[in-house]
């Protein structure tokens, strides 16, 4: 005997269910209407088969590049763990995995993994690097307008001791225009 | 009525000639319209043109170019002699190894025939773009091996970036002019330079905008979609940029940081292919590069999409 359908209990709020059924049969409806229903998906592939055998050895054109190979390295030292540098030609890539050493940061050719990088992370050297470098970025980002309205209300504030929700707080026109 | 009718074959004839194609043939020829689209569409060529070319002919493939080292003014009647060449630097030559730098097209006779269009000379635009695209791509691809970066991933730009930059550069005493070349999405994004000019108050835009708007520059980005000079750099929008999903390394540089070397031009060569009919299309260059000098560029990495 086949397993009977549970039928949700009378006074159970199914409304989600009716709402995903409805958007469902919404959603096969205009698949049917649009023409990007299951059967026309089969029939675009067989076309872009019998094109794809039609084409060949006929008038297609073939483009074929050379180009020298290029590398990618990646940073394996210090803040940037990680970052990609590139794509260099052989040549540059040596010139740039020396250029990089003199100045304390290593590269490498392969790839850190994830759990390579989240485990340098947890190292003394990458601690200081990143230290050095949230406080350069903090000195940078004095230059945004952060805070400047802020610190103005300040001085204001301090000159002519009134609140700063005084100074920043715009009264509506019926408060300042007299009406004849 | 035949007198009309023979008019009319006439006409037919006439009308319905040879030079017609048909829809099979052009739709073939598709692909070649749609490469040729997609790559003008590209700005191609952006960073050869800001840098120092260094013509290689001769015998030999790696371009060295030695770093001489500065002299030092004596105050005195006995001066003792000073080396210029590159022993004295600590750094070692600049060295460019030239290439070959190619794109080869098969144009069949049957399709050469069945176009309308002149292939062969749609086969050589799309031959010298595709080259141009794959050098601007390699010179976009030195900026990250200046070792100076301003800026850092998942970071939006600010102004003291770019003043760093130039700051940078002036106390490397590097040549002027300065160029800054950046991907379009660190220019025009909501992350990009465009919002220093921006007169609203919050986090990512410019102090100076709270003095009284935009500013000329601003003005020349609201005119025109962009301003030509900005922070002292000559600026360049370049879609070749390596960039990621979310950053992109563009370079503040003097000229003399990089070189160009090209040790051959751009050539075509068309050879008959006659057991496939047709022709095999050929263009190539000979080039190199390379950094000529590492602290006189710097890198400019930023986010280039929200």
């Amino acid at each position: 005997m086949a397993k009977q359908k549970e039928v949700p209990e009378v006074g159970v709020d199914n409304t989600e269910e009716l709402a995903a059924l409805r958007a469902r049969v919404a959603e096969l409806e205009a698949k049917d209407q649009n023409g990007s229903g299951a059967n026309d998906g089969n029939l675009l592939k067989e076309m872009a088969s019998l094109r794809k055998v039609r084409g060949n050895g006929l008038n297609e054109i073939q483009v074929q590049d050379n180009f020298p190979k290029r590398l990618f390295l990646w940073h394996i030292s210090g803040h940037n763990v990680g970052k990609r540098v590139g794509p260099l030609e052989a040549t540059n890539a040596e010139d740039t995995f020396m250029r990089f050493n003199e100045v304390g940061i290593r590269l490498s050719l392969n790839k850190p993994s994830e759990a390579w990088i989240e485990e340098y992370k947890k190292t003394k050297e990458y601690i200081d690097s990143a230290e050095v470098e949230r406080l350069r970025r903090a000195s940078k980002n004095k230059s945004t307008k952060e805070g400047q309205v802020d610190r103005l209300l300040g001085v204001m504030e301090k000159q002519f001791g009134v609140g700063k929700e005084s100074l920043a707080a715009i009264r509506p026109e019926s408060e300042v225009v007299k009406r004849k | 009525m035949k007198e009309i009718f023979k008019l009319y074959l006439l006409w037919a004839l006439n009308e319905v000639g040879a030079n017609e194609t048909t829809t099979t043939t052009m739709t073939e020829a598709i692909p070649t319209a749609v490469s040729v689209a997609l790559l003008e569409m590209t700005e191609l060529g952006i960073v050869e043109p800001l840098v120092t070319p260094y013509p290689f002919p001769g015998p030999g493939v790696v371009h060295s170019t030695p770093i001489i080292a500065k002299l030092t003014a004596e105050n005195d009647d006995t001066m003792a002699n000073q080396a210029i060449d590159s022993g004295l630097y600590t750094g070692s030559p600049s060295n460019a190894t030239v290439s070959v730098w190619g794109s080869t097209v098969f144009l069949k006779e049957i399709a050469v025939l069945g176009t309308v269009d002149d292939l062969m000379a749609v086969a050589g635009q799309l031959i010298g773009q595709s080259i141009m695209t794959a050098k601007d791509v390699t010179l976009c691809g030195l900026f990250s091996s200046f070792t100076q970066n301003e800026g850092a991933a998942n970071t939006a730009m600010t102004p003291q970036d770019l003043f760093d930059a130039y700051n940078f550069l002036r106390i490397k005493i590097a040549p002027q002019p300065y160029n800054l070349v950046l991907h379009p999405g660190q220019i025009w994004s909501s992350k990009g330079l465009i919002n220093f000019f921006a007169n609203v108050a919050d986090s990512s835009h410019f102090s100076y905008a709270a003095a009284g708007g935009q500013g000329s520059t601003g003005e020349d980005f609201m005119r025109n979609g962009f301003a030509g000079r900005i922070f002292g750099f000559d600026l360049y929008a370049d879609a070749n940029v390596a960039a990621t999903s979310r950053n992109a390394i563009g370079a503040a540089f003097s000229r003399n940081s990089i070189k160009s070397v090209p040790k051959r031009d751009f050539r075509i060569d068309v050879l008959f292919n006659g057991p496939n009919l047709g022709w095999q299309v050929t263009g190539s260059v000979i080039w190199g590069d390379a950094i000529l000098k590492n602290n006189w560029g710097d890198q400019m990495e930023f986010l280039n999409a929200a």
